[in-house]
């Protein structure tokens, strides 16, 4: 009996019950293995048996004992679960009353596991950032989407970073100053040219540096406030020719095609970019802005527009709808730019680009004038423009680094631009014209520059800049009309009429810097000089095509010289932990000199600016800074030309007759934070600034002709506030953000006349939601809402007031159908004046084949919308024009990555 | 007859025991869990990747930190001390004796041992779930150390295990963060049946205890503080110095 009871394995499995009434329920046992072996790290779990939430837990110890504890166990059902990794689960089922202090003594045997656990692999990763130092890296792929096209597309999609309008690129509130790639700067201050044309697929990683700076010399001893990106280029496009090829066809003529090619390697970066389009987006993206990129830190003179833009011919002005449903064009354009070392301490670096556009619009409508004295007219008009334009750039610029105490650089560079505008207006109403013009620009601009850098003793910098600026500038217009014969007092056979500009921009800088630093403070001080003639010829005339007779109308010359020499110096400390406080200005005296038609006028006044600013830098990614500056500036070329201009829609344009030194002060407050984690960011910025002594356009007009010529104003108040916000809510997975934006302004000018106090209040609201949900339908939706209010208060007469609120939003369906395929649909809807209610929408389509090809169909425009109308302010005028839109189209691509 | 009989069914018996032992023991498994550390924690933010594997048998684990391939040599700011060694938050449980043993950098970059208790925190676990890959995941939390911690556990794994000194849960921790996210780890891989090979640290030396490692510390830090203040001026004993310490250690302790 008694050895067959010791060979006979039982089971032990039973309970008994205390009636105690205690809240606290506890559980004690031990666990063992089928051979009575005590099993250690078991885990024993009382679970919900309906969803599953453990209410309580133990783990065994290494004698297989365990005790589970909980207070205040509500009555019911529940499942105790007993798991070890190398046993089979054992489950038990347990109804818990009030009242029952819980199990003691209880015996668990598990039997061993006949299936291991298998191997695991989990496919993430936990952060697609890191914070270095001072340098911000996004990994490029967490931010790509099927529609991530461009770099800047990239960018968008990254928190922290804004882009404008006009293409400018901010992180954190401060602006970029240069685009890298794998560490070298090919474009300097054209970044455009990478971020509007390099291929996003190429890109593994962006870096964010702050305190950015090119000088390696320089940047040992002071601390730059600027921000630059580096991209590096994923390792399967390097050492060999890679790039992408897109293109794309479709019913109508609208075609397309992009090309990149990149070669990265130890010794040489090239990079080539060509787009041809006529999907209504700008392929050449402005070369002349990018020749016209300059460093206005400190200068002595602010460059203003550059000289090829005083005669304009009339143009349509686009409400904000974009370009692919306004522009009908057709854009070419292709660049090169490539580095390479010549040698070990030679750097070469050559930028060669073209560009042809090719531009149409049109629009109808009307304008109301409702100047002070209450005589107000109306004129409906019809208006076509055209424009056509090639461009061409090259860039050449050698730098050396013998990597000890002196480096330097030097470059040249040559722009040319051929354009030719048509524009025609036919007016009716207070005016019954056919007007036609027709304007032919001829531009070429030099720049060669040099800069070499030193290293002194005690740690000082010395930095030598040179640069040498010449534009040329032909400009000829015609216009066929009767509308300046009033002005000009000639009979109505006189329609034809011509306006012939030469311009000559001579400019030459020279500017020497001496930084330095002691023990946490570091300062730079420095002499400028700068010298700038800009000299014009004009002729005018007007023709009686049937008698070929002609009226000499004008020829007149305008001389601007001027030269500005100042000293200047600014001083950092830090203060407070990461806080820095900067004081600092110039000073230094200049002569402005004009001659122009029978007047001559000089000024010699003194030139200075003085800043204090307040920089609080807790990390890359979170700043707060203040700033307060002031400063006396002389006239600037931009306001002094010719006579008697004749430019579009009959305008006549005269130049400032006056010399007077422009006075400003200006405050400015930015706070930026980003917490890349969470996904939460808030942005604010706001800036006035008050100027006395500006040069602004005041206008004598009529039906027929307007005559525009610069008066000095003073109390010219300009203040701007934008704030951004936006969160991620991971419970619901979706990211808010919203963005208000106010501007105002208030300046004096003359309307006919009379003296008047305008201002104009503009005010936005634009609330966003994007989802990111697990399942395959995504949705983004933004609203926009916009207030004007324009306000023309004249000494004597009639107050013009105008107010409009535009609303725009768009509605956006995401549905990824797998990995390969994704859909898109895009509704926008906007009310640009009053009562008239437009929408459109806009398919896309993409599949990937594999990670080289890539297909894609766009239907843009899909209700074939004609036209959309705005109502626009001006000075005493408002207008409401209806403008023609892009029709419908298909357009299928294909693009390769390789 | 009988007393070979019964010493043969024992014989029988205790191999048959043998062999469910062999079959039941605790395979060695290997896991890798992706790690982000804030080395500024409370100071700014600085993340550095890591790579970290979490090695475990019948007896205990092994934990450690490696720097990622990825990471890039940081450029240190003035008044910043970083001491790194090859490995960081090298932990060793042992579940037998229920204790853990941990590794510290001290100033002069050596490790230094302590002796802590195995898996003393207090879970609190919530009725949130996710699934993390294909694993419904528990949310836990506790406070430890004088920080905040989540952890989010698979009850499917039952490895009462998890990264650094965290663990005690019924199912292996997944994916584990401080609060603020300045230490957050994210397991990548579980291979079964397979050990890295790693030095171990001999566990039955006498190792000093937790407060040894705070008082280790806190007679630093106010040697340090001492000799800070009297660097100004050192023939000056009523000058006062402006020189201020702030010691910042990722385990709270009371300075």
């Amino acid at each position: 009996m008694f050895l067959i009871a010791f060979f006979i394995l039982f089971y032990l499995s039973f309970v008994w019950f205390t009636s105690l009434a205690q809240e606290k329920f506890t559980l004690k046992g031990i666990i063992l293995m089928v051979d009575h072996q005590p099993i250690q790290n078991a885990t024993i779990s009382l679970k919900n048996p309906n969803s599953g939430v453990i209410s309580a837990f133990a783990i065994s110890k290494s004698d297989g004992r365990f005790v589970l504890k909980k207070e205040h166990l509500p009555e019911g059902q529940y499942q105790l679960v007993i798991e070890h990794v190398n046993a089979v689960r054992e489950t038990r089922h347990i109804y818990f009353k009030d009242g029952i202090k819980g199990f003691s003594d209880t015996i668990f045997i598990l039997q061993p596991a006949v299936k291991q656990l298998s191997e695991i692999s989990i496919k993430s990763s936990p952060l697609p950032f890191s914070i270095r130092g001072d340098t911000v890296e996004f990994k490029a792929k967490s931010y790509k989407t099927a529609e991530t096209r461009k770099v800047e597309d990239l960018l968008r999609n990254i928190q922290g970073f804004d882009l404008g309008t006009n293409g400018k690129i901010s992180f954190n509130g401060k602006e970029v100053d240069r685009i890298l790639i794998e560490g070298e700067d090919l474009t300097e201050k054209n970044y455009q040219l990478l971020s509007r044309n390099l291929n996003a697929n190429l890109v593994d990683k962006v870096q964010v540096i702050n305190n950015f700076s090119t000088d390696r010399l320089i940047k040992e001893v002071e601390k730059s406030d600027k921000v630059g990106i580096n991209l590096t280029i994923d390792n399967t496009f390097k050492n060999k020719l890679s790039g992408s090829i897109e293109a794309g066809s479709g019913p109508g003529k609208r075609e397309y095609i992009d090309n990149n090619l990149v070669l990265i390697n130890k010794k040489v970066k090239l990079l080539s970019f060509v787009n041809y389009n006529e999907t209504g987006l700008s392929a050449n993206s402005n070369l002349s802005y990018y020749f016209n990129q300059d460093d206005k830190e400190g200068t002595v003179a602010a460059r203003e527009d550059d000289v090829n833009s005083i005669i304009q011919t009339g143009t349509i002005y686009l409400p904000p709808l974009g370009q692919t449903y306004i522009r009908d064009n057709e854009d070419l354009s292709g660049f090169v730019i490539g580095s390479w070392k010549q040698g070990k301490y030679v750097k070469m670096k050559a930028l060669a680009g073209a560009g042809r556009s090719r531009l149409s619009k049109g629009a109808t409508g009307l304008n109301q004038y409702l100047p002070a004295d209450g005589d107000s007219w109306i004129i409906l008009q019809e208006d076509r423009f055209r424009s056509t334009a090639n461009e061409t750039i090259i860039k050449f610029s050698l730098a050396h680094d013998r990597e000890k105490n002196n480096i330097g650089s030097y470059t040249a560079d040559i722009f040319a631009n051929k354009s030719e505008n048509k524009y025609g207006n036919t007016s009716y109403g207070a005016i019954t014209d056919t007007l036609n013009e027709n304007l032919k620009n001829q531009g070429l601009q030099y720049l060669i520059g040099g800069n070499e850098t030193f290293r002194l003793r005690k740690g000082r910098v010395l930095k030598v800049n040179l640069k040498l600026i010449k534009e040329d500038l032909l400009q000829n217009f015609q216009a066929n009309t009767n509308r300046y014969q009033d002005y000009f007092m000639l009979d109505s056979n006189y329609r034809l009429f011509s306006q012939q500009l030469k311009g000559d921009l001579l400019s030459q800088e020279i500017d020497f810097r001496l930084v330095g630093r002691k023990t946490k403070s570091s300062w730079y001080t420095g002499i400028r000089m700068l010298h700038e003639t800009t000299a014009y010829q004009a002729a005018s005339n007007a023709a009686d095509p049937r008698s070929q007779s002609i009226v000499i109308l004008g020829q007149s010359p305008s001389v601007f010289n001027s030269f500005r020499t100042a000293v200047y110096g600014i001083l950092t400390k830090p203060i407070y932990k990461k806080g820095e406080l900067s004081v600092g200005g110039n000073i230094g005296f200049g002569t402005v000199r004009i001659e122009q038609q029978d007047k001559n006028d000089q000024l010699t006044a003194p030139v200075y600016r003085g800043v204090m600013g307040y920089q609080y830098a807790l990390s890359p990614v979170k700043n707060i800074s203040f700033q307060y500056s002031f400063s006396g500036q002389l006239p600037e070329r931009v306001n002094f030309h010719p006579l008697y201009l004749l430019s579009g829609l009959a305008t006549i344009l005269n130049p400032a007759e006056q010399l007077v030194n422009r006075k400003n002060h200006a405050v400015s407050f930015s706070y930026a934070s980003h917490n890349l984690i969470k996904g939460s960011g808030f942005v604010f910025y706001a800036s006035f600034s008050h100027t006395d002594g500006a040069y602004s356009y005041s206008t004598m007009r009529t039906p027929s002709y307007g005559f525009l010529y610069y008066l000095v104003q003073n109390g010219n108040k300009f203040g701007t506030a934008n704030m951004k916000f936006d969160k991620f809510i991971n419970r619901i997975r979706i990211k808010v953000s919203l963005q208000l934006s106010t501007v105002v302004s208030a300046s004096d000018l003359v309307f006919n006349e009379v003296l008047s106090r305008n201002k104009m209040n503009n005010f936005s609201i634009q609330p966003k939601v994007v989802t990111a949900f697990k399942f395959p339908v995504n949705l983004e939706a933004s609203l926009a809402a916009m207030y004007m209010l324009n306000e023309t208060i004249p000494e004597t007469g009639t107050i013009s007031r105008f107010s409009l609120w535009q609303y725009q939003g768009y509605g956006k369906l995401k549905v990824r159908a797998c990995e390969k395929i994704y859909f898109a649909a895009m509704y926008n809807y906007y009310l640009l004046a009053p009562r008239n209610f437009f929408n459109t929408m806009d398919l896309y389509a993409n599949f990937s084949l594999n990670k080289s090809w890539t297909f894609s169909a766009t239907l843009h425009n899909l209700f074939n919308a004609s036209s959309i109308v705005q109502r626009q302010f001006s000075v005493n005028s408002v207008s409401e024009q209806r403008y023609e839109l892009v029709n419908r189209y298909l357009i299928i691509k294909a693009q390769w990555i390789f | 007859m009988i007393k070979r009989l019964f010493f043969l069914n024992v014989c029988i018996l205790l191999n048959q025991v043998y062999n469910l032992h062999a079959q039941t023991s605790v395979q060695k498994t290997t896991i890798s869990y992706s790690c982000v550390f804030n080395v500024l924690f409370e100071r700014g933010q600085r993340y550095i990747h890591f790579d970290s594997k979490l090695i475990s048998d019948e007896t205990g684990s092994v934990f450690f930190l490696t720097p990622s391939s990825n990471s890039i040599n940081d450029e240190m700011h003035e008044n910043e001390i970083t001491i790194q060694a090859d490995t960081l938050f090298r932990v060793i449980k042992d579940f037998r004796n229920e204790n853990l043993i941990f590794g510290d950098i001290t100033f002069d970059g050596k490790e230094k041992v302590y002796k802590d208790t195995l898996h003393v925190m207090n879970w609190e676990i919530s009725e949130e779930k996710k699934l993390i890959d294909s694993f419904v995941c528990y949310r836990a939390t506790t406070h430890f150390k004088g920080r905040n911690y989540t952890a989010w556990f698979c009850p499917a794994i039952p490895i009462p295990n998890g990264p650094w000194k965290l663990g005690g849960l019924p199912g292996l921790i997944i994916e584990a963060y401080e609060d603020n996210k300045d230490l957050y780890f994210l397991l990548s891989e579980i291979r079964m049946n397979y050990q890295l090979p790693v030095q171990r640290i001999q566990q039955n030396q006498n190792y000093p205890n937790y407060n040894s490692f705070i008082k280790y510390w806190k007679d630093f830090f106010e040697k340090l503080a001492g000799s800070l203040s009297a660097q100004e001026n050192p023939d000056c004993v009523s000058c006062h110095s402006n020189s201020k310490a702030k010691a910042y250690t990722w385990e709270k302790i009371p300075f």
